[in-house]
């Protein structure tokens, strides 16, 4: 290939001779090849024929002819042409025509009979577009286009695309006397005709398909307790490059309407340059920083409304029923009854629905399937805050009663803006109160938040010095309230806020940064229960308490004062009341100054706890030392250590501390002050070779010394050993041996002792063998099993065995992959018990003889039991399935399978059981249907006194107690159906959290379901605000 | 041979180490401890305090005779907001069905930016799940085992149930931050089968092969790792336990 630049074009080439130069025009370089190309010299004019392809930036554009005008940058073509042109996203946008003007300055192609096939967001699919004139802008990044059709059905294609074939009708097409049409933005149509299959089906003066995963429309139907049947959508409004707009609407059952409205205001902002620092702009220039508003109000205008006949009303549940209420119970509304009168079998969710409620009574009731002595012992754990009301109260979640005008409302405004280059400001208020969606909760969310934050990372050069200020301020307050009550003149159930600033100051190598929060929650206290497990206490809310009331103020100050030499202070101060204990202030005070050294490091440490009570109790200093539990000061601490000596034969650690400290324990009055000089060597590790595939290791082994200044000395001693063999890359064994001797059993004067409780080095007693076996043949089949005994207390360790396989591709059918976990507990006699001569208990609560001959007895399997037995397998058809959507032939056929099961073989029992079930059938897009079910055994636990009541299509399994399900098999979960219909993704799916079935219609092309608008709602109501990023 | 400078210092200290003294003991000698390490298949998170790990214990006066009963983790309290703890917490709350989580003190290890890492402990109070300490003294735990394993030593009188167990029901899991999270579950034991631990001086320990599983909890954001955590990181695959006199 020949380089040339403009205006030198070969002239002399031969028809049929194949040509490529390269044309450069000023500063665009463009690549042609023809079969012949003819220059005019005088208009600056090149005519390229046959098999013409030029080349010019991220464009190929081939035909039969097409004239270059290199004076005014212009290629044009009568004739058929094609043009391939990368986006923003390097993928190929591909458009034919029957003429066309391309202009190289600003890239924009003026095409006449146009045919566009464009990428779409899912991978390999694509959105094609029809025209008797396009105009492509910069290369396609915005196509507007006069007599236009728009789909996203292949049929279209006829081959515009290698990936799109095209074959037939064409499902569905919008069309339009003007399209306009920003790729992975938007589509604009006016006057907009859409055609199913070839019969138009309805008309719009204008047609508005946003194509952003947050904004795109959706019409979602479904059915759940709570609303009923509803259906729901969403239609963004476009205004302009700031603002964008979206209108929510539903239209439930039980709820009337609901409405919202959400808007983002993106504003650019005036060029600001980005070296700027603070106090060089304007106070009053801040008005013009980029910002970002973002504002949300969505609600039920009028509550009460309901729009179909009370029959079909499902807010209101039947009243309790003869003997079956119990005083004081919450009631289901149809059957909450005693655990020896429920029948899994026979009550049902149609039950339910089959008996009309009275108004004012009982409504969203207890959790599904939540017995009440189960509620308590949750309520007492803080939790199911929904269960503990009074029943009457329920009804007023649903009841019908006066019309009340937005009771249930959402609303939010946030605002984002640049102080200057390197602050921001941020101010969000979020106000809501709205039912919840699950019955299982019952009843409302309620959250009213305000936040103000601002963050200023600043840096400015001071000589060569810079100096780094970053601050940030957080004000965060959400309040909620009582569950049962709409209104917000009600008891409130609980508040909590939470209010930071935080700072960094960084200059050379000098940093001091502080941390400040204040928390503050409160929640009715709930009479502590007697024991945790009985659950009996009383579930009635008491008054609002304390739960926590924490002032933080945390500061650190570093230093580097030479290479190596590190200074380091922290103050941490906290005030914290909890319930039950008086406020507790103190500070956290460290001073560190460590040296980093060639051979190792030195290191002194200085920790102080310092209180600031007054006017405590006795009984106040008790409850608050359970409550600090065990301080230990270092007054202060000086500590060498080294890095590992004789590092090629027996490589070794050094470590040698002194210092004074202090320790307080909470059973102590006094505290214990002494100093301490600590002595330590320890090996490290390093496999060290044996011959014939045997390797040990004394990694740990070592000696430590410990003298006080209370007379007091102890020391240890530990050995540590483990040789394995992995000679054989099938089995590898290993045997260790750990042994620690300590003085605390030598006689007086020499028996170690310690003034403190928490470095005695008993806590480190050890006189133990293990042993390993793995047999490996991976990744087909690895099995290891664990085992040891303990010589010290005479007792065997516990057995684990462990196996897992995984294989792809077996039979060429099918991947597995299988893990299985059991072992085996021992129970360990003493030699008291031997001696009482008295029955003892198993670990299975049995009594059991146990004799002299039992104790310390090598694997005494009696009174042991197996450890729990797990199982996790997964199958699935070899190399997946699924996924592809619309296409006509080639969809991967396929099922998995996933468990997860614990078994309990001591009483014969499943213990949990979870499984996913997912399939895909169909090879072309008319079968192809893809179906996930999820399944689980909810357990109850029939010894404990803890039943189950039935829920959607419960099996009951049976238990060990007679008369009692030890749980209730649930094979639906979830289900999620989703059906393949070329261009568009049918879903169905159910879920059993809030009973509810939801439908909706996706693109292919573009595959944002309708969760989008829950999604959207959850966020607002945790106070996130959707991530958009600000424009700068 | 060079003579290293520090070898007196060493011969010292075999000499200063063949020998104790004695002194009557101290108020606090006969305290026992719950020696507990917690293994994960990766490293711990020591500078990210967006991953939380958990050990939660029913040290009840009434031990359970049910192996079911104990701590779980089925999720936080999805009815409140993450400004409180018991929206924070992963084993607070219960789906549909589920055994309730049956607990009486937690502990947790939560990465700090300093990447000194902070062990905290809590409890329940009025019924109330609070944190009674969010900084457990540093000498009392550490980071062990290229990172790997978390040792702590915890006295028995810290308990707030029974002080002088025989056996505890216990579970173990992963989760978001402790602060500022969603409750979300990274990983949890077993298929969230408590276990019942001995506390006995023979050494207890168990293996946990199974990959970490992401759990994700109704009206909570979809679970997901923070950014530069492993599924490595938060998988628990095992634990050892002993009692120290």
């Amino acid at each position: 290939m020949r380089r040339i630049l403009a205006p030198l074009l070969s002239l002399g080439l031969a028809a049929g001779m194949l040509s490529a130069q390269q044309a450069h025009a000023e500063t665009i370089p463009v690549e042609v090849k023809a079969d012949k190309i003819t220059y005019d010299k005088g208009p600056d004019i090149a005519t390229l024929t046959g098999h013409v392809e030029v080349k010019v930036k991220d464009a190929t554009i081939t035909g039969d002819e097409l004239v270059f005008d290199q004076k005014n940058q212009r290629l044009t073509s009568d004739t058929h042409f094609r043009i391939v042109q990368k986006d923003d996203k390097g993928r190929d946008q591909v458009i034919e025509g029957v003429s066309f003007e391309y202009s190289l300055e600003i890239r924009r192609a003026e095409i006449v009979g146009a045919r566009a096939s464009l990428p779409a967001t899912t991978p390999e699919t694509f959105v094609f577009v029809t025209a008797d004139r396009m105009i492509s802008y910069d290369q396609g990044k915005r196509i507007v286009s006069q007599g236009a059709m728009f789909t996203t059905c292949d049929n279209v294609a006829e081959g515009a695309h290698a990936d799109a074939p095209g074959l037939g009708t064409v499902h569905y097409s919008i069309v339009a006397g003007i399209l306009d049409y920003v790729p992975d933005n938007r589509v604009i149509g006016w006057g907009a005709t859409i055609n199913m299959l070839t019969a138009p089906v309805y008309w719009l003066p204008l047609f508005y398909v946003p194509l952003q995963k947050n904004q795109i429309q959706t019409a979602d139907i479904g059915q759940n307790v709570v609303e009923g049947v509803f259906v729901r959508g969403r239609q963004a409004i476009p205004y302009d490059d700031m603002h964008e707009g979206t209108i929510f609407y539903e239209v439930m059952q039980n709820k009337g309407l609901g409405l919202g409205y959400q808007h983002d205001w993106s504003y650019p902002g005036q060029a600001v340059a980005s070296d700027v620092k603070a106090g060089a702009v304007p106070f009053l220039s801040f008005l013009g920083q980029p910002s970002h508003t973002y504002l949300f109000v969505h609600g039920v205008p009028l509550r009460g409304l309901t729009l179909f006949p009370p029959a079909l009303d499902t807010r209101i549940a039947q009243p309790a029923t003869g003997s079956n209420a119990t005083p004081g119970s919450v009631e289901t509304g149809t059957k909450t009854d005693s655990p020896a009168s429920t029948d899994p079998g026979t009550t049902t969710p149609a039950d339910t629905e089959a008996t009309p409620p009275t108004m004012g009574t009982s409504a969203i009731t207890v959790p599904l399937g939540t017995p009440m002595h189960v509620q308590q012992t949750t309520v007492n754990q803080g939790a199911l805050s929904g269960s503990d009301i009074d029943p009457a109260k329920r009804g007023s979640l649903f009841h019908t009663g006066n019309l009340s005008w937005f009771e249930d409302y959402d609303l939010g405004i946030q605002h984002r803006r640049l102080l200057w280059p390197t602050a921001e400001a941020e101010i969000a208020f979020y106000d809501r109160n709205y039912y919840n969606l699950s019955q299982f909760l019952g009843g409302r969310d309620n959250d009213r938040l305000l936040r103000l934050n601002l963050t200023d990372r600043e840096a400015w050069q001071t000589g060569d010095e810079l100096l780094t200020l970053d601050t940030q301020g957080n004000v965060d307050d959400a309040t909620r309230w009582l569950q049962t009550q709409s209104l917000r003149d009600a008891t409130p159930q609980g508040t909590a806020s939470t209010r930071s600033l935080n700072m960094t100051m960084k200059r050379g190598s000098t940093t001091l940064s502080s941390q400040n929060s204040w928390n503050v929650s409160q929640a009715p206290s709930i009479a502590a229960p007697t024991t945790p497990l009985t659950g009996t206490s009383s579930s009635t809310p008491a008054k609002l308490v304390t739960q926590n009331d924490t002032l933080s103020s945390n500061w650190t100050f570093e230093h580097t004062l030479l290479p190596g030499l590190q200074w380091s202070n922290q103050f941490n101060y906290q005030q914290k009341e909890l319930p039950n204990t008086p406020t507790d202030r103190f500070a956290d005070i460290n001073v560190g100054l460590t040296q980093q050294l060639p051979w190792g490091s030195t290191a002194l440490r200085m920790f102080r706890k310092q209180f600031f009570n007054v006017g405590l109790t006795d009984a106040d200093v008790q409850k608050l030392g359970q409550q600090r539990g065990t301080i230990f000061e270092k007054l202060p601490e000086f500590e060498i250590h080294t890095n590992n000596l004789l590092d090629q034969w027996f490589p070794f650690t050094v470590t040698s501390t002194i210092g004074n400290y202090v320790e307080t324990i909470p059973s102590v009055s006094k505290p214990v002050q002494a100093a301490r000089a600590k002595f330590d060597i320890k090996a490290s590790q390093r496999p060290l070779d044996l011959g014939l595939g045997f390797k040990s290791d004394f990694g740990g082994t070592g000696i430590e010394q410990s003298l006080y200044s209370t007379t007091d000395a102890q020391f240890s001693f530990t050995g540590k050993a483990s040789v394995t063999n992995d000679a054989s890359q099938y089995f590898r064994p290993t045997l260790s041996y750990t042994k620690v001797i300590t003085g605390d059993t030598d006689p007086a004067p020499y028996k170690n002792n310690t003034p403190f409780s928490q470095d005695k080095t008993s806590f480190n007693k050890i006189d133990q063998a293990t042993l390993q076996v793995a047999a490996i043949n991976q990744p087909w089949l690895t099995m290891t099993l664990n085992g040891g005994y303990d010589f010290q207390n005479k007792g065997n360790m516990p057995i684990n065995a462990n196996l897992s396989s995984m294989a792809s591709g077996v039979l060429d059918l099918f991947d597995y992959s299988l893990t299985l976990q059991s072992g085996y507990q021992f129970r360990n006699f003493t030699e008291a018990e031997a001696k009482a001569g008295q029955p003892v208990q198993s670990l299975l609560q049995k009594p059991i003889e146990v004799t002299a001959d039992d104790v310390g007895k090598f694997l005494n399997f009696k009174g042991g039991q197996i450890a729990n037995t797990v199982l996790g397998f997964q199958l699935q058809s070899m190399g997946g399935f699924g996924g592809d959507w619309g296409k006509e032939t080639g969809i991967k056929q396929g099922a998995s399978l996933r468990l997860d099961a614990s078994w309990d073989f001591n009483k014969n029992r499943p213990q949990s059981l979870s499984s996913d079930v997912s399939f895909s059938v169909g090879d072309s897009w008319w079968l192809h249907t893809e179906i996930s079910l999820q399944s689980t055994l909810d357990m109850a636990a029939g010894s404990s006194g803890l039943t189950t009541v039935p829920g959607f299509l419960p099996i009951p399994w049976p238990s060990d107690v007679a008369g009692q399900n030890v749980g209730v098999f649930y094979p639906f979960n979830r289900i999620v159906l989703k059906k393949d219909l070329h261009d568009f993704i049918f879903t169905l799916s159910y879920d059993r959290f809030t009973q509810g079935f939801q439908a909706n219609l996706s693109l292919v092309a573009f595959p944002f379901g309708s969760d989008t608008l829950t999604g959207a709602m959850t966020q607002l109501g945790s106070g996130t605000l959707p991530q958009m990023p600000m424009n700068r | 041979m060079m003579r290293h400078p520090l070898l007196p210092l060493i011969a010292a200290g075999l000499t200063l180490s063949a020998c104790a003294y004695t002194a009557p003991n101290a108020p606090g000698s006969g305290r026992k401890a719950l020696i507990f390490r917690m293994d994960v298949e990766g490293t711990y998170q020591v500078t990210n305090p967006n991953v939380t790990y958990y050990m939660v214990f029913n040290a009840a006066k009434e031990a359970p005779t049910d192996p079911l009963v104990g701590p779980r983790f089925n999720g936080p309290d999805i009815s409140k907001a993450r400004d409180f703890i018991e929206g924070r917490l992963p084993f607070i709350y219960r789906l549909p069905n589920d055994l309730p989580s049956i607990w009486t003190d937690f502990y947790f290890f939560a990465g700090t930016p300093d990447g000194k890492g902070r062990v905290g402990r809590g409890t329940i109070r009025e019924g109330l799940p609070v944190i009674i300490d969010e900084n457990y003294a540093q000498n009392q735990w550490s980071v062990t085992n290229n990172g790997k394993s978390l040792q702590m030593t915890i006295f028995l009188d810290q308990l707030t149930g029974n002080q002088d167990p025989s056996k505890i029901g216990v579970s173990l899991g992963t989760g978001d931050s402790i602060s500022t999270g969603y409750g979300m579950i990274y990983d949890r034991w077993k298929n969230n089968v408590p276990f019942q631990l001995e506390v006995s001086p023979t050494q207890q320990r168990d293996l946990d092969i199974s990959p970490a599983m992401p759990i994700s909890v109704p009206n909570r954001p979809l679970t997901q790792l923070p950014p530069g955590v492993a599924l490595s990181d938060v998988n628990i695959v095992g634990w050892e336990a002993r009692l120290g006199t």
